[in-house]
């Protein structure tokens, strides 16, 4: 199997969910169609120069636009790696924020609701 | 007591020193044509006890929110928004604002049935040292590059607001980087937006209180990464 069919395999599965959330998203009105369409784009930019990669790579290379030899399977294993680690990072700070958000929202009612109470 | 169609929110921490007189200036320019509620973000003084004898109703934190006007405003807004106030003033405590200037922002909010107006001090930036105007000027800039929104004083705190912008306005910021996000909220939600020139009045009092010129790298900081943030998920 080829290189860049193994990172076809690992990171179309990390594209494929970003993609999925965006348009699921979208079409439940959870985010502004901008931001959704913006973030649909990035996913399918960031899936087309995977499928793309290794034309993409071979055109660079011929042009001397690279220096480096082909993507070893260390290469191919760290770029999955980052696509991952970006979006748990992106997940985690998504739920961090909603849940300070929450914290926030619920100090705030307390803060009505009893001086309500002290009139 | 008879509630109003108008209320003015003003955000307090440790102002015991100037909120009396503060509250003076609204009851005599105001009469008796506006609540007040004053946000104590869990003041150390009496800040409270003051503003409540002046008559003003008093929403006490159970925490200090440690970040500036933001969450204090933030939960004065929700407060007039459950009270079901037609229009709200937001202005500092110091006693950088005058009454008279919040009532002309809010008389230009009706009579151009705008959503939210804000007083600017840069439309007459007298009695601004130049150092606050180029803070100022760097933020606003920031602020349009970021967000779109064109105006002269993105961090003034005194804005008046129809019940459309209070309901439809949601602030995720509590730091000082919200006067900069409620701009940009009501952009996203197709509010229109103006500007209404007032005097900024500066003591010694309302310097020390102030925000520190180097706030505005933390708010420059927490803008963007709020709005690269905010690209990628809901």
């Amino acid at each position: 199997m080829s290189k860049y069919t193994i990172l076809i395999i690992l990171t179309a599965p990390i594209i494929a969910a970003g993609l999925l959330r965006s348009v699921v998203s979208l079409k439940l009105q959870h985010s502004v169609p901008a931001r959704a369409y913006f973030r649909i784009g990035l996913w399918v930019a960031a899936l087309l120069v995977i499928i793309f990669a290794q034309p993409l790579y071979e055109t660079l290379a011929q042009n001397g636009l690279t220096a480096s030899d082909d993507l070893s399977i260390f290469d191919v294993a760290q770029i999955a790696m980052i696509l991952l680690v970006f979006l748990i990072a992106m997940r985690a700070f998504n739920k961090s924020e909603t849940a300070e958000l929450e914290n926030r929202r619920l100090h705030q009612e307390m803060s009505i609701i009893l001086s309500k109470q002290r009139k | 007591m008879t509630k109003r169609e108008t209320v003015i929110v003003i955000p307090a921490y440790n102002e015991a020193p100037v909120i009396a007189k503060v509250l003076e200036d609204i009851k005599k320019t105001f009469a008796d044509t506006a609540d007040v509620i004053v946000v104590d973000d869990a003041s150390t003084d009496d800040t409270g006890e003051i503003a409540r004898a002046q008559g003003a109703r008093v929403i006490r934190h159970i925490l200090n929110g440690g970040m500036g006007a933001g969450l204090p405003t933030s939960t004065g807004l929700r407060a007039a928004e459950i009270e079901g106030y037609k229009y709200v003033i937001t202005m500092d405590a110091d006693g950088q604002h005058l009454a008279a200037d919040a009532k002309s922002t809010l008389l230009y909010l009706k009579k151009h049935g705008m959503d939210m107006v804000i007083g600017s001090r840069l439309l007459d930036a007298t009695g601004m040292s130049a150092t606050k105007q180029l803070g100022n000027w760097g933020l606003t800039s920031i602020t349009y590059l970021l967000f779109g929104v064109r105006v002269t004083d993105s961090q003034s705190g005194l804005r008046a607001l129809s019940r459309r912008a209070l309901t439809r306005i949601k602030l995720r910021s509590a730091g000082y980087e919200f006067c900069s996000e409620m701009l940009w909220r009501a952009k996203q939600a197709h509010l229109k937006i103006a500007e209404a020139p007032i005097q900024a009045i500066y003591t010694d009092y309302s310097r020390g209180k102030g925000q520190n010129n180097w706030n505005g790298f933390t708010i420059v900081r927490s803008l963007i990464k709020r709005r690269l943030l905010e690209i990628m998920y809901e």
